[in-house]
């Protein structure tokens, strides 16, 4: 159960599931961001930033969670089989490293410019939606197994399926967030310039179109491959 | 020898054609303007003679016999004027109480906005106020040079017509003035920490003389207010003591005042919140001009709207006219005509006379600008013709209508109806007035774009000659084709310069543009039909997340340069590049250690594992090496961020407060001052802690042996520079007064003595630059019984000589294996303390913090390189040598790391491209005021403003040395120990000679490169943006600042340069002596 598969594909089920939950998830979500991007008032990202990107990282946290670890979704090691306590304990883990990612991400913003003191919550919330693009997916899919990490980021090497697309996404969010910062110095005095916001922003839609990419690639790879086996 | 000096000459080949490009381009970017020399006569057709009343002038009658012009330096308005509303705890508000007072008597007073045109710097506003034209930008340049003045001005029109003239104060004026004055008493202006001698030295002959009946014009220039500024920003005690001072001073003087004299009282420029000045800001541009005489000057109308705001060259035509003598020549001013409406001669008041008297001023005004402007256009065919002939023709009507009116004024007499056509008339005068102004700011903001496209156009050409060097630094030799290249672009520069600066805009400039486009597509060419003779694995252009992401900054900071938001917050900007890379420089290195790192196994291990070893050992967790990484990066991040406290504030930045580093020493505000201590302490600190660091350093590497010259420096002369570096700050932060109670001597004592301290271990590490000492065999084994010493025992000699294999001892030599990098080091540090000298106790330490970024990036830069995966990849047959390695080895995205982050820590020293953020008084660590020449002071502002710049070309040839000097972090990533006699450390560098050389000129070639693209960038936007509203105020200073700072990378590089061959040859002859003893 926990080994992956030897031929490193994954089943048909497993692919049509992770296609359609990703697609339908990451299109819905693009709908939202920019439904929070356009509007004025209600769910506006500028006005009501903090609890607008809560929302979304409850949303994108939930997604992973429910989709990975309840629609029996192959993923790299899964703890279904675990007695309580050591499920206790595995929520504790992840949880733990999740709000420790936060921190982290907070103060590589911090380094990269952002204000020391002052709004240190936007920061926090900027922290947040990082770790919840990028480690919280990683973390549903791999667990806390050091040695996925590193094949996956590391070394590049994630098997086609659960971990390409978590590959791709976290990628894509980092970059995101990495863009997000460019409107921040312009002269344009929209409030939507203020700190958090664009690069909040921009991890969202990186994670997105991560998602989209890494669905993408899966397809066509999978096919790929298939076809070369069948030959 | 010859390799190294073929190189040598490429690189200063390849500056040659930098600085030509550069030059080029500024000459025609740079505006400039043509001096109309003539002079204006007191005898012309359009004066009317005729209605003289009063005292008989040249075109006007003399209004005033004589005059006194107390010019207050950056005498702001708010200065001036009076606000109730004002806080009376706010040092510079309300302290002029005598303006205020007088301002009670309309008639007798006058209280102007005074208007400066850019830049606000002494020289220029003088200028300005003495010939009524305005400054372009290249005058800025020459402040400290003041030259005299050739332009018809007030001050020659009064000598003209016999009017003495007495001078006190500024002895600028007498560098523009000279030999004018009938009495002058000048005092040296240069010395801005200095609040009194030039005020009390005005003030001890200013009653004096103006009591003497021997004047007409009395000029007084106070320098009090401007050096406070500088010294202390406006919001000082100081400046209270100041202006109550000058307010004492006005006083006085008119109580001494008779009825035919009027007083001046101006400001030249404003001053910043910082109390700096020189750019073009509301503060800076806005001074104060005050007028008053006790006789009536103007009188109550309510005919038209008198003006509040006046620009400073409104002053000259007005005092020419008010003293009867003619207008400077090339005067564009227009007259203050509400002091042209009263006439003690005057036996009514009626509005026609008050309407007519002031509307002559204005005709005579535009008359003469008129004159001027007919001659300017001989002179130069920049004017705008049709607007020249619309523009003569508005004045011709005025004319007409004006002598219309006076003809029916005599027949009619006065009436009501007058009055209006006189008003409507004198709308006609300021229109053409203003009109001519206008334009003339236009045409003299006319760039050369000829010069501009032929200098961007050389620029191309360098950088496409840069990037045929680095491609051909991946062959040992220099190709042939080099020899065709320089005579092809020598070619191509004579015509260029000559095409430039001697023909100027003529159709043979197409020449230049085909040869400069078929160079550039020559060098391509030869770029890509180069093939170097082995191949190289991994090249600047190879597909790796490092070269990626290193053109990719590059190419952002190129774009950078397009966007005024971005040049604004270019600071931020650099910060934020140079984090990023470096956490790819992390990435990177984890990469590199992990990439044999086993994961197939691991699923199944992990359990067995985790139940075996209980005991988890965090102490090894954090010793991994990519852990590792990650902290190192972290801390060098964290270096970086930290040292964005030192960042000056430009004006642009508007959210930006002033932090604690950049505040002088004994005048930090009040809410501060409880820092004074641990900010000293903090800089004293880091001071010691670099001495210290590096001494551990050198003893670790074991050059700490023996009397050779470079440590001997260590040992002793660094650490007293140290010292008196400490107490030299401690002395500047004493009060004002009790510094200035020091005798001179004691004031420049100390930075001094560093200075020759460092130039004597400069002259001794040049002439034996080896940190070297060879053991004599007896002492041998004492030594090493010594435990606390690691020398590093280098046995190589013994192979290097394979035929005297019947040595038995092999000599032993302390630190061989870091002979280049102690050696190179010493000169870091003599240019460290000499930086942190001049950079003064704010913002010295972040240039510790530039020191160990570099040092924590080389650390991971070594792990990430290829280097480390020789090691790991076990090549030990080959001893990893050099040859190879640095065939591997790609020195781009170190090279764009550390461009990015010295440009970061340009802004990190306390800078910013602008003109009123140039610290100048760094010209006056270990010098007091005076300078015969200009050239002292003006290397030590470079070198305080481009300190990060020049401490990065002397630290970039660590790039090459360090890889191979086995950083710590190396060491303990090794999985497993090398053999002592393996390890060569740098002297592999003296084996491999060749790859040495060649390696040096990719470093240096790609260092060019990049300041190349930045420079590139920022004349592009300037070319671009030059009719852009902010173009003088970001676009053409981040040029010039660029270009400097890039003329500064050129010239310390190639000093190091020299530095690193003189260290070569020293080492070569030292193995050869080696050689001949042992032959013995």
């Amino acid at each position: 159960m926990s080994a992956p598969m030897a031929n490193r594909l994954p089943a048909k089920e497993t692919l049509n599931s992770l296609l359609k939950g990703h697609l339908i998830f990451s299109i819905s979500t693009l709908m939202l961001l920019f439904f929070s991007i356009t509007n004025e008032n209600l769910f506006s990202i500028v006005k009501y930033r903090f609890i607008v990107t809560k929302l979304f990282i409850f949303f994108i946290s939930v997604f992973n969670i429910i989709f990975y670890n309840f629609l029996n979704i192959q993923g790299g090691i899964s703890q279904r089989n675990a007695g309580i306590l050591s499920k206790i304990r595995i929520i504790l883990k992840n949880g733990l490293l999740l709000f420790c990612s936060s921190i982290f991400f907070h103060v590589i913003a911090v380094l990269f410019g952002a204000p020391f003191l002052e709004s240190s919550a936007e920061t926090f919330h900027f922290g947040m939606t990082m770790s919840a693009t990028v480690v919280l997916p990683a973390l549903c899919v791999m667990g806390t197994s050091t040695g996925h990490w590193i094949r996956i980021f590391a070394q590049n090497s994630p098997e086609l399926g659960a971990e390409s697309i978590v590959y791709f996404s976290a990628i894509c969010s980092i970059i995101g967030a990495w863009l997000g910062a460019f409107p921040i110095p312009l002269d344009w005095d929209r409030p939507w310039q203020e700190w958090p916001i664009t690069c909040v922003v921009g991890t969202l839609f990186g994670y997105c179109t991560g998602v989209i990419i890494g669905a993408a690639h899966l397809y066509i790879n999978y096919y790929r491959i298939k076809r070369i086996k069948i030959t | 020898m010859g390799q190294n000096f073929k190189c040598f000459f490429l690189l200063c080949f390849l500056i040659l054609l930098y600085v030509c490009g550069l030059l080029i381009f500024a000459k025609g970017f740079l505006l400039k303007r043509v001096v109309v020399e003539r002079n204006s006569s007191c005898k012309v057709d359009f004066a009317m003679q005729s209605d003289m009343h009063g005292e008989k002038g040249c075109w006007m009658h003399v209004r005033y016999k004589k005059a006194i012009i107390i010019v207050i330096d950056a005498l702001r308005y708010d200065f001036a004027s009076y606000d109730s509303t004002a806080n009376d705890s706010i040092p510079y508000k309300n302290r002029l109480t005598f303006i205020k007072n007088s301002l009670m008597k309309p008639n007798n007073a006058k209280l102007y906005k005074f208007i400066a045109d850019p830049p606000t710097t002494t020289l220029q506003r003088l200028k300005g106020l003495t010939t009524g034209s305005l400054p372009t930008f290249v005058d800025a340049g020459s402040n400290f040079a003041s030259s005299e003045i050739t332009e018809d001005n007030f001050i020659d029109q009064l000598i003209r017509h016999n009017k003495r003239i007495k001078f006190l104060g500024d002895d600028t004026w007498i560098g523009l003035f000279p030999n004018r004055f009938y009495k002058q008493f000048p005092y040296p202006s240069f010395n801005v920490k200095d609040l009194h001698t030039v005020d009390d030295g005005v003030l001890k002959h200013l009653y004096k003389e103006q009591n003497k009946n021997d004047w007409e014009v009395l000029v007084a220039h106070f320098l009090g207010v401007d050096h406070c500024g500088h010294r202390y920003g406006p919001n000082h005690s100081a400046m209270r003591d100041k202006l109550s001072q000058m307010n004492d001073m006005i006083r006085n003087v008119t109580r001494l005042m008779k009825d035919d004299t009027i007083l001046f009282v101006m400001g030249d420029h404003g001053m910043t919140k910082t109390g700096d000045h020189g750019g073009d800001s509301k503060d800076e541009l806005e001074a104060a001009l005050f007028v008053y005489s006790p006789a009536q000057i103007t009188s109550q109308h309510n005919l038209w709207k008198e003006r509040d705001t006046i620009s400073q060259i409104d002053f000259v035509p007005t005092i020419s006219l008010l003293l009867g003598i003619p207008i400077p020549f090339s005067n564009l001013g227009q007259v203050i005509e509400e002091l042209f409406t009263h006439c003690p001669w005057w036996q009514t008041t009626s509005d026609i006379k008050k309407v007519y008297h002031s509307t002559k001023a204005l005709r005579l005004n535009a008359k003469q600008i008129s004159y001027y402007l007919t001659s300017y256009y001989e002179y130069s065919s920049d004017f705008p013709i049709q607007k020249y002939y619309e523009l003569q023709n508005l004045l011709d009507h005025a004319e007409k209508d004006l002598q219309a009116l006076v003809t029916a004024m005599v027949k009619d007499g006065a009436t009501r109806d007058i009055t209006e056509d006189l008003k409507i008339l004198r709308g006609h005068y300021i229109e053409y007035i203003s009109e001519v102004g206008k334009i003339c700011k236009g045409i003299w903001a006319k760039f050369d774009m000829m010069s501009i496209s032929i200098g961007i156009l050389t620029l191309i050409l360098a950088i496409s000659t840069n990037i045929y060097y680095i491609r051909i630094s991946d062959s040992s030799e220099v190709p042939n084709t080099v020899v065709i290249l320089i005579l092809y672009c020598v070619v191509y520069l004579t015509y260029a310069v000559f095409q430039t600066f001697f023909v100027g805009e003529t159709l043979s400039a197409f020449m230049v543009y085909i040869l400069a486009v078929v160079g550039i597509i020559m060098i391509w060419i030869l770029t890509f039909n180069f093939s170097a003779p082995e191949a190289v694995p991994e090249t600047c252009l190879s597909l790796n997340i490092n070269n990626i992401f290193s053109w990719m900054i590059m190419l952002l900071y190129f774009v950078l340069f397009f966007s005024n938001s971005f040049v604004v917050h270019e600071d931020s900007v650099t910060l934020f590049y140079t984090q990023t890379l470096s956490w790819i420089f992390c990435f990177k290195s984890i990469q590199s250690f992990l990439v044999k790192y086993d994961t197939s196994q691991l699923d199944q291990k992990a359990k067995r594992h985790k139940t075996q070893h209980k005991t988890y050992d965090i102490m090894r967790t954090l010793t991994q090496p990519s852990i590792l990484a990650i902290f190192v990066t972290l801390l060098l991040n964290v270096l970086v961020r930290f040292s964005s406290n030192f960042r000056a504030c430009r004006e642009e930045q508007w959210t930006c407060s002033l932090s604690l580093f950049l505040y002088p020493l004994a005048s930090l505000p009040d809410e501060l001052t409880s820092y004074r201590n641990v900010r000293y302490f903090f800089s004293v600190g880091c001071v010691i802690f670099f001495l210290l660091a590096i001494r551990k350093y050198v003893k670790h590497s074991g050059n700490f042996q023996g009397n050779s010259a470079g440590i001997i420096c260590i040992k002793y002369i660094y650490p007293v520079c140290g010292v008196a570096i400490a107490l030299h700050w401690a002395l500047q932060g004493l009060p004002q007064p009790i510094l200035d109670a020091l005798p001179v001597w004691q004031q420049i004592f100390l930075p001094r003595l560093v200075y020759i301290l460092l130039f004597i271990s400069f002259i001794a590490t040049t002439i034996k630059p080896l940190t070297i000492h060879l053991l004599p065999k007896q002492e041998k084994f004492s030594v090493q019984a010594d435990g606390t010493v690691i020398p590093q025992v280098y046995n190589k000699i013994k192979q290097n000589f394979k035929d005297e294999k019947e040595a038995e001892h092999p000599p032993i030599v302390f630190g061989l294996g870091t002979t280049y990098s102690s050696a190179l080091i010493n000169f870091v540090v003599i240019f460290y303390l000499l930086l942190v000298l001049l950079l003064g106790d704010g913002t010295s330490p972040s240039l510790l913090f530039a020191f160990l970024s570099v040092w924590l990036f080389l650390e991971v830069y070594t792990a990430s390189g290829t280097f480390t995966k020789m090691v790991f990849s076990g090549d030990e047959s080959s001893g990893f040598g050099l040859t190879k390695a640095c065939k591997v080895n790609n020195i781009w995205p170190p090279v764009v790391f550390m461009s990015t982050l010295f440009s970061t820590y340009f802004y990190s020293t306390g800078h910013q491209a602008t003109v009123p953020s140039i610290k100048w008084e760094s010209a006056f660590t270990g010098f007091h005021g005076d300078f015969y020449y200009n050239i002292i002071p003006a290397i030590l502002i470079t070198l305080n403003t481009f300190a990060a710049e020049v401490f990065y070309s002397v630290l970039c040839p660590l790039l090459v040395i360090w890889p191979l000097t086995d950083g710590l972090f190396l060491k303990s990533m090794a999985t497993k120990k090398e053999e002592p006699g393996h390890w060569k450390g740098d002297f592999l560098l003296l084996e491999d000679e060749d790859v040495y050389k060649q390696m040096l000129f990719r470093l240096f070639s790609s260092m060019f490169f990049f300041q190349g693209i930045k420079v590139l960038g920022s004349m592009c936007a300037a070319a671009l943006h030059r009719r852009h509203l902010m173009v003088w105020k970001i676009f053409a200073p981040r040029f010039v600042f660029a270009a400097v700072s890039s003329f500064a990378v050129f010239g310390f590089t190639l000093l190091t340069y020299l530095i690193i061959i003189n260290i070569h040859h020293a080492l070569t002859r030292w193995v050869k002596q080696l050689e001949q003893k042992k032959k013995k």
